[in-house]
């Protein structure tokens, strides 16, 4: 057997065996790290992909999330039904905002797209407030398949089977005509036009699956804490997306995977030393990107 | 009337601030063609300053305040300047990077200050104390007044300095043509750190004013960031004067949707209506 298909294979094994024996709170680290690592990999689709400056990531978070909680709370549906409802109503969201603010570039696109994260987040945290209660959040119930509980065990698993799915898409999306034509708009939009790439259509669709990988992740989070609320979405997260990406390096999958599972395991991790946070990701943005723009597993590679 | 009146003159004071942040972003966009994601953290820093010189040092005020400016934003919008925005435009990184590279600086900033505070609040007394004068059947806070006297008063002083100075001339060139200016004779790095320091101290001046009437802690900056910004794109990003017309329309909407409708719709409504401009006058309502 050739050695990458034995590595792979080793990595699913330890995925599977290492959480019998942990106890429920590094579970619960394990899965927000997880979370974490498909964020990343949302903002490094539009980001280290299409070269959008991409704020709504948080949006999405956010939208993905209420919907789930509010389809539960309000018409009853079970979790396993409100997950591809959740992505439909993300996707047709994401695809009607794309088409609106993707004639911006560069920071106006940034702008726009967080002037749209922060106009979700006052809906959910002031203006609907009667509707999604405002910052008590919505409590939901146990997740149930068949009338069992699912326990933490069994989640962590669904959740390490979706990001696996999310990480070998964006994978295989890299490495295919596609990701070849988005790196192709990144570094330079009009020789792209030149060489016959659609440019909106390339752009579209990586802003598409940024919003449904962050929309997901936002359903996967709001069960996994069995509570929506609109303090655990502050624009702390976006932050912390950005600094993971750097330090994973852009356009990279498997560099954002692994930065973003790490970077928020340890700030879940080390939440006792919280006043540290901020200054933390200020430096590391900084040096990173002043020495090292290509990010933590390229800066061996260049020597 | 009187709630409509009062709420006009908040609307305005709120909305002077806002603009003020916004002028000061378009003061570095116009000479550097960045935008610098860490301005609100040089209000942050002068209200941090302040509560500082005047609560922990005991000095008197307007030596506090001098010393205040002179120390923290001007320190502090220099230090970005040579150290993460001039390496990074001389390294011809992608102008995203340098975004996010300001970014990391306020934070930097907003970090430092977390750990001398422990994000508790900061008390800022206004020196004119919560005094009100009755002008035309309302009251109105003194502290308003200051906020539109000094307003008008540093926009005066800033258009002077732009329009019929050689240094505003020189200014106006390197963000024209940064090449042709230099060619001429501006000394290009002097030019663009005069202009961090102007952006620093116009920021610093709208924190100081807006400190009595909010509840200051060190994260204070990346809301006012927010905020300043979309005044700027309102009013227009080529313009220096544009987005104190953005930052009063703001202020109006927020105001009057408050004591009207709902509060926390008009921050819906702007944030709404800033997507509709940029797509239809991506420059602002006041291009050049």
């Amino acid at each position: 057997m050739q050695k990458p298909k034995m590595v792979i294979i080793l990595i699913i094994l330890l995925i599977i065996v290492i959480p019998i024996f942990l106890k429920s709170r590094y579970l619960f680290l394990g899965m927000y790290g997880l979370l974490g690592g498909i964020l990343t990999l949302a903002f490094d689709f539009s980001y280290g992909y299409c070269g959008l400056f991409n704020f709504s990531i948080y949006g999405f978070l956010i939208f993905g999330g209420y919907c789930t909680a509010l389809l539960i709370e309000k018409l009853g549906f079970p979790f396993f039904g409100t997950l591809p409802v959740s992505l439909v109503l993300t996707i047709v969201l994401a695809y009607i905002l794309g088409k609106i603010i993707l004639r911006l570039r560069h920071w106006l696109f940034g702008l726009a797209s967080l002037c749209f994260s922060m106009a979700i987040y006052t809906c959910v945290s002031s203006v609907f407030s009667d509707f999604t209660y405002g910052a008590d959040g919505i409590r939901l119930p146990d997740l149930l398949v068949f009338e069992h509980k699912v326990g933490e065990l069994s989640y962590f698993y669904f959740l390490s089977l979706l990001a696996g799915i999310c990480f070998y898409t964006s994978y295989r999306v890299r490495f295919s005509k596609i990701g070849r034509a988005m790196r192709a708009i990144r570094s330079n939009e009009t020789v792209s036009v030149s060489v016959g790439i659609n440019i909106p259509r390339y752009l579209n669709l990586g802003f598409l699956m940024s919003a449904v990988f962050s929309g997901l992740s936002g359903a996967l989070w709001v069960q996994a804490n069995n509570w929506a609320t609109p303090e655990y979405f502050t624009l702390g997260i976006n932050i912390k997306i950005f600094t993971a990406a750097i330090i994973g390096g852009v356009g990279n999958p498997m560099g954002a995977f692994i930065g973003g599972f790490l970077l928020f395991l340890l700030s879940q991790a080390l939440i006792a030393f919280e006043q540290y946070h901020v200054l933390f990701y200020g430096i590391i943005l900084v040096v990173f990107l002043r020495f090292f723009p290509l990010g933590i597993l390229n800066i061996f590679q260049r020597r | 009337m009187e709630i409509f009146l009062s709420s006009l003159v908040g609307g305005l004071a709120f909305g002077c601030i806002y603009g003020l942040i916004g002028v000061s972003f378009n003061a570095i966009y116009n000479v550097c063609h960045l935008v610098n994601f860490a301005q609100g953290h040089f209000a942050m820093l002068a209200i941090l300053s302040w509560f500082y010189m005047t609560h922990v040092f005991k000095m008197p005020l307007p030596i506090a305040l001098v010393a205040s400016i002179i120390f923290v934003p001007v320190l502090f919008g220099i230090s970005i300047q040579y150290l993460v925005a001039e390496p990074l435009v001389r390294a011809k990184r992608p102008i995203v990077s340098l975004v996010i590279a300001t970014l990391g600086a306020g934070l930097c900033s907003e970090g430092i200050g977390g750990i001398l505070t422990g994000f508790r609040n900061l008390f800022i007394y206004s020196p004119l104390g919560y005094e009100t004068v009755k002008l035309g059947g309302i009251y109105v806070f003194w502290n308003y007044i200051l906020i539109f006297g000094c307003t008008a008063l540093l926009c005066f002083v800033y258009w002077l300095f732009l329009e019929k100075t050689k240094l505003g001339l020189q200014l106006r060139a390197a963000g024209i043509d940064d090449e042709m200016a230099a060619l001429e004779g501006v000394n290009l790095v002097k030019i663009r750190s005069l202009a961090w320091i102007i952006s620093a101290t116009i920021c610093a001046i709208a924190g100081w004013l807006v400190a009595p009437f909010i509840q200051a802690t060190v994260l204070v900056g990346l809301s006012l960031v927010i905020n300043g910004f979309v005044a700027a794109a309102i009013g227009g990003f080529a313009s220096s004067f544009g987005p104190l017309l953005g930052g009063i329309l703001m202020g109006l909407i927020v105001s009057f949707s408050y004591s009207y409708i709902q509060p926390g719709l008009g921050e819906l409504i702007m944030f709404m209506g800033l997507i509709g401009i940029l797509i239809f006058r991506p420059h602002g309502l006041v291009a050049r």
